[in-house]
């Protein structure tokens, strides 16, 4: 996708769809779509991953449809390794949580752990590589400590910088466990919404360890901000995700709150595609008065560039140093809105921990390098996490 | 064990799910993965509801076409393996009263017909770990994950 129009076109491929459809619909539009799947390639020969990762959730909706089906036991047997899988998961990361609260930290779980317990209410339809837990901003550090002395290390240390401009580390254990500690809830995420984010919080349960989840309106948005990137993985689930959230018959989603985050942190472009391609493809129950207004939302040049950049393959011209250069703007100026005039120091600190440049002579160098590859197009190596 | 005496599942290291009338089970503490179907399914049910151990025979009797005397001793085998293997617990019904569900006659059906009585199974396997990387797709048999394909 290398338009700044925000078309859906390959958010999914057709054959993704027919799974999606398969996985999602009821009834006979779920039968015929599993048929013409089934059909449309042998998915038992080669599957891509980001489809494989639905399979599970196929299983349960079409044992749901009563489905008579040779491939069924199969599909059985990849449900149950899933569900196996993310109980191995919750039961390691509850240790891990409980560690934490027992410090007076307070938790929350990010993304699948969430989904799969509160939202699917399914420990085996949503599989997980890893769990993503978030702690206060402000316990960073202390968290890091923390768990550093109960065996959870990450590749480099944490710097002040990380913590300040990042969002999340990677940990993992000698046992060579891993899981992802964030203390923003999202890259580039502002810091005036971390209070809302922890005071709409829900409860959620994982392996009689008790946490926080994000209320439906937030996963929404966390889920078609993360879904609407390119990924080497395709990240298709993101669209059973968010219609499980949007067709929940236990949550109801905040569409003015929903509208709000998009506004404050830049990212209405993502969202207003991500919400065209559910409804279009989907009929996502979405009513018209919001889906006009996130229409009609005012996106910014730089949140058009960052669009392109993360919508963009990384081999794709959109991946190169100007595209990183302003999508690291957007990133920045989504941090700092609302604090008045930022300054220039502060800029090029932010700029400096991006580029791995170790002092501001270090800064200069990679900035004239970033320069130089803008006319010969050499892609520059810079943090995407 | 007596009557009044109650089992009840070793939670919260034991995880386990109904998975279309199969019950698959997982230690989470030393990572077997068991399967039960059947009549072993439905025991497992019965000890989850909270039926006393005396009481779990006679639903058997009523849910199953029992050979007179079979039903009994594999039965109570299965139940000593359950305990065997950690699953679960015996609960003695005077002082952990308040740990189970008074209500489970209202939560058990009787089945409208009954079913040929077989003999209930605890399929067992171990290393969860190679389980977990087993490629569920090219590395099984047609029942699915975890049964491995046959080597050729």
């Amino acid at each position: 996708m290398n338009t700044i129009n925000p078309g859906y076109c390959d958010l999914a491929t057709p054959h993704q769809e027919l799974l999606l459809k398969a996985a999602l619909l009821s009834g006979q539009e779920s039968i015929t779509a599993w048929r013409n799947w089934q059909d449309s390639a042998d998915w038992e020969g080669y599957l891509e991953p980001g489809s494989f990762r639905l399979l599970p959730l196929l299983y349960t909706n079409l044992q749901k449809q009563d489905v008579s089906d040779p491939a069924m036991g199969k599909l059985k047997g990849i449900y149950r390794q899933a569900w196996s899988k993310n109980q191995t998961l919750f039961h390691e990361m509850a240790k891990v949580v409980d560690v934490l609260q027992q410090a007076g930290i307070k938790t929350m779980l990010l993304k699948g752990a969430s989904l799969s317990l509160l939202y699917y209410k399914n420990n085996g339809a949503r599989p997980m590589a890893d769990i993503d837990v978030l702690v206060p901003l402000k316990q960073a550090r202390l968290t890091t400590e923390l768990l550093q002395k109960a065996g959870w290390t990450s590749s480099v240390p944490l710097s002040e910088q990380d913590i300040t401009y990042g969002h999340a580390i990677q940990l993992s254990n000698h046992q060579g466990k891993e899981f992802d500690l964030h203390w923003r809830p999202f890259n580039g995420c502002r810091d005036e919404y971390e209070k809302d984010f922890w005071d709409n919080a829900l409860p959620v349960k994982m392996a009689n360890i008790h946490s926080l989840a994000p209320n439906p309106t937030d996963m929404l948005f966390h889920v078609i901000i993360h879904g609407v990137v390119w990924n080497p993985v395709p990240p298709i689930r993101w669209i059973a995700d968010a219609l499980t959230l949007i067709n929940s018959a236990d949550f109801k989603i905040d569409w003015q709150r929903l509208i709000g985050l998009a506004r404050k942190h830049h990212l209405c472009l993502r969202l207003k595609t991500g919400l065209q391609y559910l409804q279009e493809k989907f009929s996502a129950p979405i009513p018209p008065d919001v889906m006009m207004t996130i229409i009609n939302l005012r996106v910014s040049y730089l949140e058009k560039i960052e669009y392109r950049f993360m919508i963009g393959s990384r081999e794709t011209e959109n991946s190169g140093p100007y595209a990183a250069f302003c999508c690291h703007l957007c990133r920045f100026r989504r941090l700092n809105a609302g604090r008045g005039v930022v300054s220039v120091f502060t800029f090029s600190r932010s700029l400096q921990w991006r580029l791995n440049a170790r002092h501001s002579g270090d800064l200069l160098y990679k900035g004239i390098r970033i320069a130089a590859n803008m006319f010969v197009a050499k892609p520059l190596q810079v943090r995407h996490r | 064990m007596g009557n009044g005496d109650y089992l009840k599942i070793n939670e919260p290291n034991i995880v386990h799910e109904n998975i279309d009338g199969e019950t698959v089970i997982l230690n989470l503490d030393s990572g077997n993965y068991y399967s039960v179907v059947n009549v072993g399914a439905d025991i497992w049910t019965y000890i989850e509801k909270g039926v006393p151990v005396s009481e779990i025979l006679p639903l058997i009797r009523n849910n199953y076409e029992c050979s007179p005397g079979d039903e009994e001793n594999a039965v109570n085998s299965f139940i000593t393996q359950l305990k065997q293997e950690g699953l679960v617990i015996a609960v003695e019904g005077k002082s952990d009263d308040s740990l189970l569900p008074q209500n489970w006659k209202d939560q058990i059906t009787v089945k409208s017909s009954k079913a040929a009585f077989d003999i209930p199974v605890l399929s067992k396997y171990t290393d969860m770990k190679d389980l977990l990387l087993l490629d569920p797709i090219h590395e099984v048999d047609a029942t699915g994950w975890p049964s491995i394909k046959p080597s050729e």
